[in-house]
């Protein structure tokens, strides 16, 4: 460490850059790629551990899990995905949470572009006030509504019920679907609105056939957004779904854990953690880009 | 998209508000407000057994030394997670902006990929890493010849506190970096070139050009941060469930645990509700003052 600490401040004297040791230079390139690659390789490591390992333990049986922790699965048992699929619910849980996450998303992407389209296009009173009212939204915890979303869907009979469920998702969603949205939208030049206008077009022909196409990079950013926020919600879930056959992964996955428990089927619990993980690490491989790309302004521009 | 002339009624105004405005008023709005009135009654969730007892619940709370154990370990997450959060995050920012490193896209990747995956998944992802009989922790360490260094991670408040550090960090680690990436890659270069010209490069470039400049960035993230630690839910439910002797909670698992209790027969709504209430307080004050705190003129490019 001194020898570099030397070198570092001889190089920062007046001698010229020409006149450097080879080996010096060596030396900086060294450090260079030291500071740059070994925490991120270490980084790196530590995932691929823990996946790579993940995955090898859902293929033994539970008598090898604990025979080693690197050895790797004898003869690729498949025992733990079909319990977790078949016995353990986990086919139910995707299905579930696929339906109800298409669902959401789609309901979002309507009424959340409805909103934002009326609430940036035209000129009225209440235009701003409104605006401000969803986007306050976005500063209200889950915890605080989850005892009165109890009472309430409790009162509607929609307690233990994914439409109950799918009700409050897309209501807490709202305020940042619109807050992207709305954000797009005034991206989008009045002129070509006002030329569909001209050529005979109802407002509600505009926002068909010219704002809604217009606004489809917003719409697949809060798409993606909302369907992992589906998919990965837990605290609303566990305080308003009890019955198996109306639970999410998340739940399903905190369920199969406790069943593990009682029979000691761990090979079943890695394989449910597989199962879920997969679906969401498919759509974030296939739309990284636009993924980060919309994280960034949706954060940011706040 | 700016205005059209004004026309007698626009039906596609009340017509398209209606149905989002709705939603969110129905099962969001009103049940937050419904939350403060929920507070200031004893109640066990049936109509029947409600009680008003004015701000009884709110007393109770102060005095509960569960209450008390459980905001501070939401501060620890947020001072001491917060500090490893940051450095790491600012660490790899740095070195995703740096157009000279080779595999870039694949850091990047593998930084952000925990953040879109089910929290509940990689919480027992790690709670099997951890765990003292089978897990790759205890297991790597004993073939290396360090089984001394072998724990039971999740058995006592320290380590525990430790682990649900790490794995929160882990988790969300990539959403930061890429806000502060973003942030970094919005100073224009010639201020960069402009400063390597005068001779200035790694630490003093950082530190003296890049940093001061990423301030507003780096505030809204710290804000982020702060509202994200405040509320940690999932993470620490999955892990430890509060233990061990309810010694991890956070103010919103133990707000679960109260109202909604695993063990017990009681459910406290009005109380669990009070406790939720001076959450949001909280969450609201801190990220105002932390926000008023850091506030000065904005660097304008």
């Amino acid at each position: 460490m001194t020898t570099l600490k030397q070198i570092a401040q001889s190089s920062g004297s007046v001698q010229s850059i020409q006149s450097e040791h080879w080996a010096l230079r060596a030396l900086k390139t060294l450090g260079r790629a030291v500071f740059y690659y070994v925490p991120s390789l270490v980084w790196l490591l530590i995932a691929l551990v823990a996946v790579i390992w993940l995955v090898m333990s859902s293929f033994k049986t539970s008598r090898e899990i604990f025979a080693g922790v690197w050895d790797f699965p004898k003869s690729f048992y498949l025992g733990g995905y079909i319990r977790a699929l078949a016995q353990a619910n986990m086919a139910r849980y995707l299905l579930n949470t696929t339906m109800l996450a298409v669902v959401v998303v789609g309901v979002l992407d309507i009424i959340g572009a409805m909103a934002s389209y009326v609430l940036t296009r035209y000129r009225f009173v209440l235009a701003r006030p409104i605006l401000l009212y969803f986007i306050a939204g976005m500063a209200i915890p889950g915890l605080l509504v989850v005892v009165p979303l109890y009472l309430l869907l409790a009162q509607l009979h929609l307690l233990d019920s994914l439409v109950g469920l799918g009700i409050v998702y897309i209501a807490v969603s709202l305020p940042f679907s619109v807050f992207v949205l709305t954000g797009f939208f005034r991206t989008i030049p009045s002129e070509i609105a006002d030329a569909a206008v001209v050529d005979g077009a109802s407002d509600f022909g505009v926002f068909w056939r010219v704002a809604f196409p217009l606004a489809m990079p917003g719409l697949v950013t809060i798409s993606i957004f909302n369907f992992l926020g589906v998919w990965n919600e837990y605290l609303l879930a566990l305080m308003l779904i009890s019955s198996p056959d109306q639970t999410t992964l998340p739940l399903g996955l905190a369920a199969l854990r406790v069943q593990q428990q009682m029979t000691g089927d761990w090979t079943s619990m890695f394989s449910g953690i597989v199962i879920a993980m997969i679906p969401s690490l498919i759509i974030f491989l296939l739309l990284q880009r636009r993924l980060t790309g919309g994280l960034t302004t949706g954060a940011l521009k706040g | 998209m700016p205005r059209t002339a004004h026309r007698p009624i626009r039906w596609i105004i009340p017509v398209f508000l209606a149905p989002a405005l709705l939603f969110y008023t129905l099962f969001f709005v009103y049940p937050a407000i419904d939350a403060f009135r929920i507070s200031l009654y004893d109640w066990s969730g049936f109509g029947i057994n409600a009680k008003f007892i004015g701000l009884k619940n709110f007393a109770e709370a102060l005095g509960d030394q569960y209450v008390r154990l459980s905001l501070s370990n939401n501060l620890l997450i947020m001072v001491a997670g917060g500090a490893l959060l940051f450095t790491l995050a600012l660490y790899f920012a740095v070195v995703l902006t740096t157009p000279t490193v080779k595999g870039r896209g694949l850091l990047r990747v593998v930084l952000f990929f925990p953040y879109t995956i089910n929290a509940v998944g990689i919480a027992f992802l790690w709670l099997f890493i951890l765990n003292p009989q089978f897990g790759l922790l205890n297991g790597t360490l004993d073939d290396l010849g360090l089984d001394k260094l072998t724990q039971i991670w999740l058995g006592t408040r320290g380590l525990a506190m430790a682990c649900i550090i790490w794995v929160i960090v882990w988790m969300v680690i990539g959403f930061y970096t890429i806000l502060l990436q973003a942030g970094i890659e919005n100073i224009p270069q010639d201020l960069r070139d402009a400063a390597m010209a005068d001779g200035a490069e790694g630490a003093t470039l950082f530190f003296y050009v890049t940093l001061p400049l990423l301030r507003d960035v780096l505030a809204v993230a710290v804000t982020y941060w702060i509202i994200d630690a405040l509320q940690v839910f999932t993470i620490v439910y999955a892990l430890t469930k509060g233990g061990p002797a309810k010694g991890t909670n956070t103010v919103s698992t133990y707000m679960y645990s109260v109202a909604l209790p695993q063990d017990a027969p009681i459910l406290r709504f009005g109380y669990g509700t009070a406790i939720a209430v001076m959450l949001f307080i909280l969450v609201v004050v801190a990220s105002a003052v932390y926000f008023r705190l850091i506030r000065r003129e904005a660097v304008e490019f």
